[in-house]
């Protein structure tokens, strides 16, 4: 028998085992942050699975095709919504457990096969965002509040990124939670509203989460439907005054509020021929007079490159800390895109590794 | 400059974001029946002793859509969409 031929065989069979692996483990960390290659991975496990009948790879391919599908709907939400909101969907396939190895509101689906894939992917969008929104004060924020900005986000992005399963998405999910509770409907069309001008993920969502994170253990949180409303009603008066010239229609005390848990005030970044960078950054200092903690810039999507001049030099003041700069979905003036920033006092600056933003 | 700093900051801090993942629970309708014997319920739900929380249908193992652990317990829901989308 020649040896010397088999180990060489033997080592070329490795080097190719080797090779394949190497190989396949890049792909999957690359596809982990390029978008693009899930799309190619998502492809790749329906092929196979196509081909060659086996259960372990339809699991695949279907687990691959709901990531995909949930990661591209998602995606630009991660530039959006605060950091550590949106992270990339997995799907983890669960064959046994004790009910001790379940997380208290832990949900398992289950997952029909391909031909129900429409299906799989809106209960996989919507656990995704059940999951996903309010890290840590679920169970502060009232149902319907949290409810109805969950279904707002969803439809947005299947309205968005998959057209053609609006209308599954609204006959089933929305007209079902309606149903269950008819204040959802009066909280969408609210935060419609607000969407259409960037305040509803831009300021709605991250105050409400404030909030809820600072009274978590105080009486206030008794009361955050209340509290909630108001805010809601504040920034629904403020945006009803945007028009063309905005600034000449809001009241002085219409660009803040101070209230019970926290106080913000919005600044809004548009027209660089009216003295510059100057006026804002007064503005700005005035509002440290008026002890405001929370300070909203929303840049007008013309306007991206001063909007951002603008942020660096409040950045600038000792007493502001920038927390965040952001994308809008629109800006105030309506238009797709948009720059939005959020300071907070010094004093009100929470340490950073304890901030939920 | 210092929202250039900021944004340098920023990208470090998010980078780990970008390998850490929302893991959504899922299981293959051929593993349901596995699953449900390892959690223990697997003759109760074969003796009807189950109901869907938001409809009251009884569950099967042909209608089970979801299971969640709420107030300490298993609760269960039926495949149809309505319940589904009342989680």
């Amino acid at each position: 028998m020649n040896w010397d031929l088999i180990i060489t065989w033997g080592k070329n069979i490795l080097i190719v085992i080797g090779g394949i692996t190497v190989f396949f483990t890049f792909i999957k960390g690359l596809s982990d942050v390029i978008p693009q290659l899930r799309k190619f991975k998502s492809w790749f496990w329906s092929q196979t699975a196509e081909r060659l009948k086996n259960r372990t790879l339809v699991k695949n391919a279907i687990a691959s095709d709901i990531e995909t599908h949930v990661n591209e709907v998602v995606a630009d939400l991660q530039k959006e919504l605060p950091l550590g909101w949106i992270r990339k969907a997995s799907i983890e396939w669960v064959t046994e457990s004790k009910e001790n190895d379940l997380e208290e509101g832990e949900i398992i689906l289950r997952v029909k096969p391909f031909e129900d894939q429409d299906q799989n992917f809106l209960a996989g969008v919507y656990t995704f965002f059940s999951k996903a929104l309010f890290p840590h004060t679920k169970e502060v924020i009232p149902t319907n509040v949290r409810k109805a900005a969950i279904l707002r986000i969803s439809h947005r992005t299947i309205s968005n990124k998959k057209p053609y399963l609006r209308e599954s998405f609204e006959n089933s999910f929305l007209e079902t939670a309606i149903k269950e509770d008819p204040t959802i409907a009066t909280y969408l069309g609210r935060y419609e509203n607000l969407d259409k001008k960037g305040f509803f993920t831009g300021s709605f969502l991250r105050e409400i989460h404030e909030i809820a994170t600072k009274t978590r253990f105080t009486d206030l949180r008794n009361r955050m439907n209340q509290e909630v409303d108001e805010i809601l009603t504040h920034i629904e008066g403020f945006i009803s005054q945007l028009g063309v010239r905005p600034t000449r229609k809001i009241p002085q005390g219409g660009w803040y509020r101070i209230g019970p848990a926290t106080s913000y005030a919005f600044m809004l970044v548009a027209r660089p021929e009216h003295g510059g960078v100057e006026p804002y950054v007064n503005r700005a200092k005035e509002r440290l007079t008026q002890n405001i903690e929370r300070l909203y810039i929303m840049g007008a999507k013309e306007e991206k490159p001063f909007a951002k001049y603008v942020i660096s030099e409040i950045a600038k003041l000792p007493n502001y800390k920038l927390v965040e700069v952001f994308e809008l979905n629109k800006d105030y003036r309506g238009n797709t895109g948009g720059i939005g920033a959020l300071f907070v006092t010094s004093q009100a600056a929470v340490p950073e590794e304890t901030s939920e933003i | 400059m210092k929202l250039f700093i900021f944004r340098i900051k920023n990208f470090f801090k998010t980078l780990p974001e970008l390998f850490k993942s929302t893991k959504v629970k899922m299981v293959y309708d051929s593993d349901l029946s596995n699953l449900v014997e390892s959690l223990g319920i697997k003759t109760k739900i074969e003796d009807g002793d189950f109901f869907c929380r938001f409809c009251n249908t009884q569950i099967t193992l042909e209608n089970l859509g979801a299971i969640q652990k709420e107030s300490g317990g298993l609760k269960f829901i039926c495949t149809n969409l309505k319940c589904l989308s009342k989680l």
